[in-house]
């Protein structure tokens, strides 16, 4: 996959900016806060239908503005198409494929992102690891993420009626909610478990060339039901079952639900010690950078789509041989745009186009 | 705002709190109703009244009836054996359309929803229960949506109902009929994989 143009109207602090990238390499320079990676979100918006830094979508319309627009012409297995996402002040987003209105879920593409924030993956709190298995690990596994999805409003009913409503009476209405959890808790689980098993292999493959087998990293599924031994669906419901049994009593006390797939972690060994605890910054990063590289060949291998990516303020920060190492990756014909407030960065790079970003406004280097 | 006369806005306001009726709607609808000659407005009106005063519910069913017990309840024809349990009236007329279902029903008018504060004891289920323990039942098809609500609802109930000899059985789940497989969601789809049957000659 390819972007041939690129038009960003109204997006944050960019009016009107449009270019034709390189189909290999761009480099965004410019000071801080100029718009580099306003330019960045806005790939990513035109190309998933959401924002990955703001809150609420509705942030990224510039503040004189009611709409927000980012439009693409993409070539996808050699056809070209024309796709625009706007959004307006109500938050209302619309998504158009050659001036034909679709689904958001229909067209989304398939986009590697990797921006200095990611090394929430391994430093911040089990939200952001839960977060990297549902929405980028998970994204094109429509099953999944309806899965997920219904997992919650189960969820969010079970607390309700723990919170507000409970009484003694009301044990088998409990029953019944709880039978929903552990259902489809129960499919999230297996359903993780499959990521996992295609993702983890591969991870582990690239943080060993990278650490040229210095280091051996492992990644272990954390889950707050004990699990160990469930060989089959119906074990693992059971024991997920078992487990909500016990824990009944305190969470009418607390009134919500304590255990199950939304309390669940990643954890990452290196050498056998936690990276998140004992990790060097660097060694963080590492791991980072080995989940981002195993998501692009997830999406190359299992999903066959070949990815765009984006690198916010962090090709630079790594190390020479970590840097050819991507370069090497992307010489292998992966589009990928990268920003940086290093001016010196197509010295170090031979075929790619160089952009400036001044105040909202791109210009062509070289 | 000012120079459009309250009574319109008192009208359209009222109307738009009516379900699946938005203000823009509710505002065509007023006017409408004030360029019509005033008998329409009067029909309405009384049309309205009479249905509000006349409809009651169903003291064996829970369904909306002019008569007590309902005309399905009363029914000599009805399968008094078999009960058809749904979520609102409109689900009744649904499946009363099918024109394959000769048993009677059981209206619960909602859903378990602890979101919203909707939990048993403001659904009909003691009248169900109630039924039940006449003994004359045979079987209970929970006919609930296939929504989160709907299931656990109908998970409820089945658990309920283990104490009484009763056949209990819910709706099949699968691809709607004249719909083409590639439309169909990867959810309903793998649900329907699960429940697949053997082709019978």
């Amino acid at each position: 996959m390819q972007l041939l143009e690129i038009d960003v109207n109204m997006f944050r602090n960019h009016i009107n900016t449009k270019f034709k990238p390189h189909s290999l390499l761009n480099i965004i320079t410019g000071k801080n806060a100029q718009g580099k990676t306003n330019l960045i979100e806005a790939i990513f918006f035109n190309l998933t239908g959401y924002s990955y830094r703001a809150n609420s979508d509705k942030e990224v319309i510039n503040w004189n503005s009611d709409y927000a627009k980012v439009t693409t012409v993409i070539s996808k297995n050699n056809i070209d198409y024309k796709q625009s996402i706007v959004i307006n002040k109500d938050g209302k987003k619309s998504i158009f494929v050659n001036n034909v209105k679709k689904k958001i879920r229909d067209v989304r593409s398939c986009v590697v992102l990797f921006t200095p924030n990611d090394l929430e993956l391994i430093k911040g709190s089990s939200t952001a690891r839960r977060n990297f298995l549902d929405k980028e690990a998970g994204f094109f596994f429509d099953k999944y993420q309806d899965c997920v999805c219904q997992y919650n409003r189960v969820l969010y009913h079970r607390n309700h009626l723990l919170k507000n409503t409970y009484d003694k009476k009301s044990h088998l209405e409990l029953d019944a909610w709880t039978n929903q959890l552990v259902s489809l808790g129960t499919d999230v689980l297996l359903q993780r478990f499959e990521i996992l098993k295609a993702i983890i292999p591969i991870a582990i493959k690239w943080h060993s060339i990278m650490t040229k087998d210095s280091e051996k990293l492992e990644i272990h599924y954390l889950s707050s039901v004990e699990i160990e031994g469930a060989l089959n669906e119906f074990e693992l419901k059971s024991k997920f079952l078992n487990a909500l049994k016990h824990v009944r009593e305190k969470e009418i006390k607390k009134g919500y639900t304590v255990i199950g797939p939304h309390r669940d972690d990643l954890i990452f060994l290196v050498n056998g010690k936690d990276v998140k605890i004992f990790g060097s910054q660097g060694q963080q990063r590492t791991v980072v950078l080995s989940l981002k590289l195993a998501l692009i060949s997830l999406y190359k291998n299992n999903y066959g789509l070949s990815p765009i990516l984006l690198l916010d303020d962090v090709f630079f920060e790594l190390d020479e041989d970590r840097q050819e190492m991507l370069l090497c990756q992307i010489e292998k014909g992966m589009q990928t745009f990268i920003t940086t407030n290093n001016f010196k960065a197509s010295s170090i790079l031979k075929d790619c186009s160089e952009y400036i970003v001044e105040n909202g406004r791109l210009s062509l280097i070289s | 705002m000012k120079h459009i006369i309250s009574p319109v806005d008192r009208l359209a306001e009222e109307l738009s709190k009516l379900p699946g009726i938005g203000i823009k709607t509710a505002r065509r609808i007023a006017f409408y109703l004030l360029n019509e000659p005033s008998q329409v407005a009067k029909n309405l009106a009384s049309v309205i009244l009479e249905a509000r005063s006349a409809i009651k519910y169903c003291s064996i069913c829970g369904n909306l009836t002019e008569k007590d017990p309902c005309s399905v309840c009363s029914d000599p024809a009805r399968d008094k054996g078999v009960i058809c349990v749904v979520e609102y009236p409109k689900d009744f007329i649904a499946i009363e359309k099918t024109g394959q279902f000769s048993g009677v029903y059981h209206v619960l008018h909602g859903t378990l929803s602890p979101m919203e504060g909707i939990g048993v004891d403001d659904l009909n289920i003691k009248n169900l229960i109630k039924r039940l323990k006449q003994g004359k039942v045979k079987e209970v098809i929970l006919a609930m949506s296939s929504t989160v609500e709907g299931d656990t609802t109908a998970m409820y109930l089945s658990r309920l109902l283990k104490d009484f000899k009763v056949k209990v059985t819910r709706l099949a789940y699968g691809i709607p009929v004249g719909v083409d497989l590639e439309y169909t969601d990867e959810y309903t789809l793998s649900k329907a994989l699960m429940g697949r049957h053997e082709v019978d000659e």
